[in-house]
């Protein structure tokens, strides 16, 4: 059995990341690379523990086999699925190539989708980060009552997208509505449900009315665990508190806001589908995200194939944004 | 250094504010929760003495307590699991070496891109053909792999110094009894932190569980909640706000006792 011959007494033996990170980066890109640096680098600070192989197969097993029945197979079905058209719910089908997605694009309505969809998620993504941010920041300046105050704004994300949608809903209805009686002295009365542009207002404003306090969290827990050193040599440094927090707080944020960045994008590309369904997709079709097209497409309208290759198109999106988001973040990311 | 008192109140105002704001849907949900029909159909803000009269509608009549409890078996066994297995998977890359490490973990990283939203038509079809369509465990079995919690749990372990994984071969430990008596009591901030986020993830769902709906006995109450809303003939304000307090209480609950494991957990997951 390998051992390490590095018992360094009562010292805690060095951590393996910062040696492994203190190495100046080579200029290999690209996730194979990655993984191939780190198998190196773990292979010198952990050797193998146990070395009945056939453990580690049995250890895996589990995860592999969910992994696989219920994604990468329904992905697979779902790239066969996005070649044909289909009737009865898949009973019949025909195979039409790359059909489906020249519809995506060429087909007016499935366009708009596809442009609306990236707008609301854009809105919904850079709101409910910034807002996060800005909470978090204005909590940590050390003045009292944080955590009441960080009680009280998890409290949206105590609710179901959905549920928060119904809340929403009921809110900006017109006959029984809050919003709508409060607007009465100034005798306006809009009809939310009936405007394209005040619908996709609300379906905005509700996702990141739920989303803030996921963020927060995240935020506030990093916020907490920011070197005290660093922090305190630029305020001897005599920097503003805006300098302050852009070019030392923020840096260091930036493991958390990139991770934040991935899981928002999910959540507006995904979780969205709640509110959008509760809307029904309108009016005119205004909330209709590409997940609530995919679904209607797929469950009501009998067009898997075409549901099959917006959901590739969404998949695609997700991965080059993931894929973007985190190259931009090995070259601007702060680790600690 | 504290800030100057005029900062110190600038900062508490805009606070306030963002509380306020943030809190107002659920207070007036809360407060509708209280009303009677006649008080819920108009947009007052008086609270009426009807909270568990709604609560006690919301709860058996229409079945929300049914419905939750669907929620909580799916949400407990999901987080369960996915905690055990994503453990098991992230020590057996720590610990072993096996041929095709590199690319098993690579395959595991990449679902992380393949939210089961993407698949739904064909997540369909392959729980149709497992017999599972309109069941609980279709709403659990999909979930119980996850990549971030491989990822995380991976990162975790490789933080554990080196000196208490030799102590453990030393004891002459089995890879199960190792996990078992050494990993997993140091992993449970990490533990903690991920069951926040699995909590919040299922009970976030809505996709799936809605075209999974075929019955009571699998309808989520997520589904059973906007159901009150779109399919009533009369719709009852006051006991869908109720059902919709009562929602909340379990991710709160969750919340609270975990929050400092949370902050601790993910403090070691965030470094790399």
């Amino acid at each position: 059995m390998t051992k390490v011959e590095q018992r360094s007494g009562p010292a805690p033996s060095p951590a393996p990341g910062p040696s492994a990170d203190a190495r100046p980066p080579r200029r290999t890109h690209g996730l194979r690379a990655r993984i191939e640096r780190f198998d190196a680098a773990l292979a010198e600070t952990h050797p193998a523990t146990f070395r009945r192989r056939s453990a580690a197969l049995w250890m895996l097993l589990p995860t592999a086999v969910v992994l696989v029945v219920f994604l990468y197979v329904p992905m697979a079905r779902t790239f066969e699925l996005s070649l044909y058209r289909t009737a009865i719910f898949g009973q019949q089908r025909l195979f039409v190539g790359l059909e489906n997605f020249a519809r995506v694009f060429t087909s007016p309505e499935s366009l708009d989708a596809v442009v609306r969809t990236a707008i609301i998620s854009t809105l919904v993504i850079g709101g409910s980060i910034g807002i996060a941010l800005l909470l978090a920041a204005l909590m940590n300046q050390r003045i009292g009552g944080t955590r009441i105050y960080r009680l009280l704004l998890v409290w949206p994300l105590a609710l179901s997208t959905a549920i928060s949608g119904v809340v929403f809903r009921v809110m900006f209805d017109p006959n029984v509505g809050l919003i709508n009686s409060w607007l009465e002295p100034l005798g306006i009365q809009p009809e939310w449900f009936r405007d394209p542009t005040l619908a996709q207002g609300i379906l905005v404003m509700a996702l990141i009315w739920n989303r803030v306090g996921f963020n927060l969290i995240f935020y506030t827990a990093a916020y907490q665990n920011l070197p005290r050193e660093t922090l305190e040599a630029a305020l001897v440094d005599g920097a503003t508190p805006w300098q302050r927090f852009w070019r030392v707080t923020f840096p260091l944020l930036s493991p958390i806001t990139l991770f934040l960045l991935v899981t928002s994008t999910i959540f507006a590309f995904f979780d969205a589908f709640a509110i959008a369904a509760i809307f029904d997709g309108g009016p005119l079709n205004a909330t209709s995200l590409l997940i609530y097209e995919i679904y209607e497409n797929a469950f009501v309208f009998d067009a898997r194939g075409l549901a099959a290759a917006q959901s590739l198109l969404l998949f695609l999106a997700v991965g080059a944004l993931t894929v973007l988001q985190l190259r931009q973040g090995r070259k601007r990311v702060v680790y600690q | 250094m504290r800030p100057k008192p005029l900062t110190r109140v600038a900062t508490h105002v805009a606070l306030i504010t963002f509380t306020a704001v943030f809190i107002g849907p659920v207070v007036y949900a809360a407060i509708t929760a209280t009303q009677d029909q006649s008080a819920a159909l108009s947009p007052s803000l008086a609270l009426v003495t009807d909270l568990l009269v709604n609560v006690e509608l919301a709860w058996s009549r229409f079945r929300l307590g049914e419905f939750m409890g669907n929620t909580v078996i799916v949400a407990v066994t999901v987080t369960l699991a996915k905690t055990v297995l994503s453990l098991l998977a992230g020590a057996a890359f720590v610990y072993f070496r096996f041929p095709l490490r590199g690319v098993a973990f690579t395959l595991v990283l990449f679902t992380l891109m393949m939210p089961t939203e993407v698949l739904i038509i064909a997540l369909f079809d392959v729980v149709e053909w497992m017999g599972l369509y309109g069941t609980l465990p279709a709403l659990i079995l999909p979930f119980m792999a996850s990549a971030t919690s491989t990822f995380l749990f991976r990162q975790h372990f490789l933080r554990v110094p080196r000196d208490i994984v030799e102590a453990a071969q030393v004891d002459g430990a089995g890879p199960l009894r190792f996990v078992r008596s050494v990993l997993v009591p140091l992993s449970w901030n990490t533990i903690a932190a991920l069951a926040v986020v699995d909590i919040i993830y299922i009970w976030n769902m809505y996709l799936w569980p809605l075209i999974n709906a075929v019955g009571p006995e699998s309808t989520m109450v997520q589904v059973g909640l906007v159901r009150l809303l779109v399919d009533q003939q009369v719709t009852h304000y006051g006991v869908i706000m109720a059902g919709a307090m009562l929602t909340m209480i379990p991710v709160l609950v969750v919340f609270l006792a975990l929050q400092e494991r949370f902050t601790r957990g993910f403090a070691l997951s965030t470094e790399r």
